[in-house]
């Protein structure tokens, strides 16, 4: 059976890209190792707990009034009113453990703006600054995008002189260079941690766009768990008569004259295409998938000189008391030694560091779980294979229930609060458990490590010329938008307009 | 709409910077080595040994425990040690039986401490086909297929008390056996004291070890408590509230394993005695595999392509039906709990448990057919 395209992986970049193409009258094949769809963006039950398995808030969403650039698609994918999201008032909530420090964010670039100057006094005018940067940079992403890889001198210059001015540097420099104070550069990087690269490394276009989502567009999380995200694009697929396939891995891409062909799954089936959509690491397909003598030089030498990103430990935490109870009022809490990202960032380099990210799902989604019960997940990064080098077979459950019991410990001290008491269920999951679930090298949950040549706009203003196999696209966390939901979702419509214009089939959108 | 805003510092090298992040981009590709692309990741290769998709095993043993309950000994046959396990996990044994495929989940009975070979205790239920075939005809040197260890019916030192009371009805008794060995061997730490009911005497399983176990060592105690005999030496009856509460409330977490009417009778008691739900963890429970066979209804699946139709029986799970036609269906736990077995209801009405099941799958018509139950004729899809 021959296919218009075959999508690898249904991942959030993958579901997008199959329903993409689908909807465009193409016959798709979506395979599918995993049971369910969505990869890591999915859910599990523990107990009477529905835990969600990653999602902690997405950006680039918002509402009826502010449309984000992902709910836009889904209108375009149709399957808006599939869904069930939450928009949250709140951005981030940090405390120090070394500093003793503690603040809060709004949303809204009013009142954020206001609240750093309540904490940092004389930030105002380089916060209004930052925004209004953040706003130009937006719109000049927009335009890159529109302009699919040839922008318009001229148009950059006339209308984003101060994009171009900033593009190529870091967040660091440019919130220096904005003369922002010390203490606000700080406290604003905080997120720093979600794009698993610190303001030195992490491109300051980037970092803009995020925060500037999350402020003005505001966080959003999904009701019914990303699952109910992930099943809304399957749906559809499945309704416009896309064939998929769960349980099926794929075990080679076929490869012939620089063009793909097909691919062979585990149960040795082959299918045949002439596009390839891999929403799995470049790693995997050029390591494994297709034969090495296959494999051009070029595709080698982007793969070897790239760092593999953030892997991760979360301790998901089924807990008998209400929020209130406990003493917990904020829906995520970013708990880190000091603001520092690079001091962080290297301190999460051992498997000691106790970093972490807290989310209490109910005060956002007060009927996530029973009456009188809490969600909370617990997530710690690490920026390095830290964990492969000291997990053995012998010591793994050891290991992990080592780490739940040192990160819930650094979590109570934080917050002043009880967490081990209330346990009802606790389940961990590890580089191990995510290296199996998604296959990806190292169990790594943020593809490529966001630094230099590989952050955003130099992975998005060369993705064209780094189709070294025709045919082939990448999606996802490794893809060129890096990792996070909107990011990954919107990487699979990119790369299914791609493959429609090599198809020669230009879509109006 | 023009800013101007003050951007120190880095504006002369604004635009040139720009342009170039393409081409330095490229120049750091040319600049890496061309060596081949190495897949190997020792942590992707742990997942693979920790949790293997299936394996292969022979049988190398099988003891007789009590007239109808044998233990069975696997040993792999790539002579790999069996994935480490924790006390109370499960496998999947597929057992073929005259041309047909049944996967059946049993507890690990043996020591998580020895990985040479792990072993799954089995007790003859009235008409249950595997149960029946495992302890009455399976022999020697058989290969048969396991999948797992999977399940979380296990010790956690950060959730659960120190000292555990584990309640058992029959041969409930084997992932607590395999916990009892587990303390013994020093694997896991923590304190077992079991009620263990049994109908008769001559039912109770693994007696002699348990009392070995519990002479020599002191973190491990049982009690045995006959149903159906009348003992001046044991405690007869059901498991009471009375004897629960000889064991300081609120100072054990309670393990609960056996059938299910054993599981409604404990859970009236624990709410009589007002424990949390935080400290009771129950087995997943074992329907018996017994079919009365009335009213007779059409199952339709649709499964690769194709639109298969065979029968279905209302007081059987449909992926029973599925089983006895030879269809594949993915299945791990049976129960209702681990979802793999996962489809969507296209057409027809059920009787079924969306305990587990994800709240979106619910709104999308998912339902996990080992605990579904046809009410119609009835149009499933599989996912696979
Ligand atoms: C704990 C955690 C918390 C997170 N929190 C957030 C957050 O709050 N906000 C946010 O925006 N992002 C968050 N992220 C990141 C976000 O979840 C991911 O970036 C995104 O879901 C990745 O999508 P993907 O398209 O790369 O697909 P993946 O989820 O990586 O899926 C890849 C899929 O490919 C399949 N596959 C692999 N190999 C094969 C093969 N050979 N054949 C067939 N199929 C194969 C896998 O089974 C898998 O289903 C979080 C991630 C984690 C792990
Ligand atoms: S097999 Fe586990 S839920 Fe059905």
């Amino acid at each position: 059976m021959e296919y218009d395209a075959i999508v690898i992986g249904a991942g959030n970049g993958g579901l997008v890209s199959a329903l993409t193409l689908q909807k465009q009258g193409k016959n798709v094949l979506l395979l599918e190792s995993n049971n369910v769809p969505g990869g890591v963006a999915t859910s599990f039950y523990r107990g009477r707990f529905e835990f969600e398995a990653s999602l902690h808030e997405m950006c680039q969403f918002g509402g009826d009034t502010r449309s984000g650039d992902v709910r836009e698609l889904f209108k375009r994918l149709g399957i808006l009113d599939k869904v069930e999201v939450k928009e949250l008032d709140e951005t981030f909530h940090v405390i120090t453990l070394d500093t003793n420090e503690e603040y809060e964010m709004p949303v809204g670039i009013d009142n954020f703006i206001k609240k750093m100057e309540e904490y940092v006094p004389n930030s105002t005018k380089s916060m209004e600054d930052f925004f209004e940067l953040c706003d130009e940079c937006k719109r000049a992403m927009n335009y890159l995008n529109e302009s699919k890889g040839n922008p318009d001198k001229e148009v950059l210059k006339t209308s984003y002189p101060n994009f171009m001015v900033v593009a190529s540097h870091s967040l660091q420099t440019v919130l220096e260079a904005l003369k922002m104070p010390k203490k606000a550069q700080a406290i604003l990087t905080t997120y720093w941690v979600y794009l698993g690269s610190p303001a030195p490394y992490i491109s300051f276009v980037h970092y803009a766009i995020m925060l500037y989502s999350y402020v003005v567009n505001k966080p959003v999380i999904s009701l019914n768990r990303s699952h109910e995200l992930s099943l809304a694009l399957f749906e559809e697929f499945t309704r416009l008569n896309g064939t998929s396939k769960f349980l099926t891995e794929v075990k080679e891409i076929i490869v012939d004259k620089g063009a793909v062909k097909g691919v062979v799954t585990s149960d040795n089936h082959i299918y045949k295409s002439n596009i390839v959509i891999a929403n799995v690491s470049p790693n995997l397909v050029y390591g494994r998938l297709i034969p090495q003598a296959k494999v051009p030089k070029k595709a080698r030498q982007l793969t070897n000189a790239r760092i593999l990103g953030a892997r991760g430990v979360c301790v998901y935490l089924g807990l008998n008391k209400s929020p209130e109870e406990l003493g917990l009022k904020n829906y995520s809490y970013f708990i880190y030694h000091t603001l520092d990202s690079k001091k962080e960032f290297e301190r999460m380099t051992h498997l000691k560091s106790d970093n972490l990210v807290g989310v209490v799902l109910n005060n956002a989604n007060p009927n996530c779980s029973p009456k009188g019960t809490t969600i909370l997940y617990l997530t710690s990064l690490y920026f390095s294979k830290v964990f492969s080098d000291i997990a053995t077979k012998d010591n793994y459950f050891e290991l992990k229930e080592a780490i739940a019991e040192n990160l819930i410990a650094t979590f109570e001290q934080a917050t002043k609060t009880n967490i081990f008491e209330a346990i009802e269920e606790i389940e961990v999951a590890t580089p191990l458990t995510f290296a199996r679930y998604t296959n990806h090298p190292d169990g790594v949950i943020y593809g490529y490590l966001a630094k230099k040549s590989d952050n955003l706009l130099p992975r998005i203003m060369n993705m064209f010329n780094e189709n070294y196999i025709k045919g082939l696209y990448f999606v996802g966390g490794f893809g060129p938008r890096l990792s996070g939901y909107s990011s990954t979702y919107l990487s699979g419509e990119m790369a299914a307009l791609q493959a429609l214009k090599e198809m020669g089939d230009e879509s109006e959108n | 709409m023009k800013v101007k805003i003050k951007i120190s510092n880095i504006k002369a090298i604004d635009m040139l910077k720009f342009k170039k992040l393409g081409e330095e981009r490229e120049k750091a590709i040319e600049t890496s080595y061309t060596d081949k692309v190495v897949y190997s990741y020792p942590i992707n290769e742990l997942a693979k040994v920790l949790h293997p998709k299936s394996m292969k095993v022979m049988v190398t043993n099988i003891i007789k425990e009590t007239n109808d309950t044998k233990t069975i000994v696997f040993k792999r046959l790539n002579n790999e040690p069996f994935p480490p396990f924790r006390a109370g996990q499960y496998v999947v044994l597929d057992a073929k039986i005259k041309g047909v495929s049944y996967k059946r989940s049993y507890s690990i009975s043996s020591s998580p401490k020895n990985l040479d070979q792990i072993s799954i205790t089995v007790r003859a239920v009235r008409d249950g086909i595997v149960s029946n075939y495992l302890v009455k005809e399976l022999t020697l040197n058989t290969d048969m297929v396991l999948e797992g260890p999977f399940g979380t019916f296990t010790y956690n030192s950060l959730r659960d008390k120190k000292q555990i009371l584990a309640l058992v009805g029959g041969s409930g008794i084997t992932p607590i056996m395999s916990l009892a060995r587990a303390i013994y061997d020093k694997v896991e730490n923590c304190d077992l004291t079991i009620l263990y009911g049994e109908k008769t005497y001559a039912d109770i399983l693994f007696k002699d070890e348990l009392d070995k176990i519990c002479r020599e060592c002191e973190n491990v105690r049982v009690k045995y408590i006959l149903s159906d005999e009348k003992s001046s030496i044991y405690d007869t009856g059901y498991i009471s509230k009375e004897q629960i509460s000889e064991y300081e409330l609120g100072s054990y977490s309670y393990f609960v394993c056996g059938p299910v009417h054993f599981y409604h009778h404990l859970d009236k008691i624990f709410q009589e005695l007002d424990i949390p739900n935080k400290y009771i963890r129950h087995d997943i429970y074992k329907e018996c595999e017994v079919g009365l066979h009335h009213n007779k209804y059409t199952l339709t699946v649709l499964t690769d392509n194709k639109e298969i139709d065979i029968p279905c029986y209302e007081d059987e799970p449909i992926l029973k039906a599925l089983e006895n036609a030879s269809i594949k269906a993915p299945s791990k736990c049976l129960v209702g709990v681990c979802g793999f077995c996962r489809s969507k209801l296209i057409k027809g009405k059920v009787k079924t448990d969306y305990t587990y099941v994800r709240g979106s799958d619910i709104n999308n018509d998912y339902l996990h057919p080992c605990v579904s139950y046809p009410l119609s004729d009835v149009t499933i899809k599989l996912c696979k």
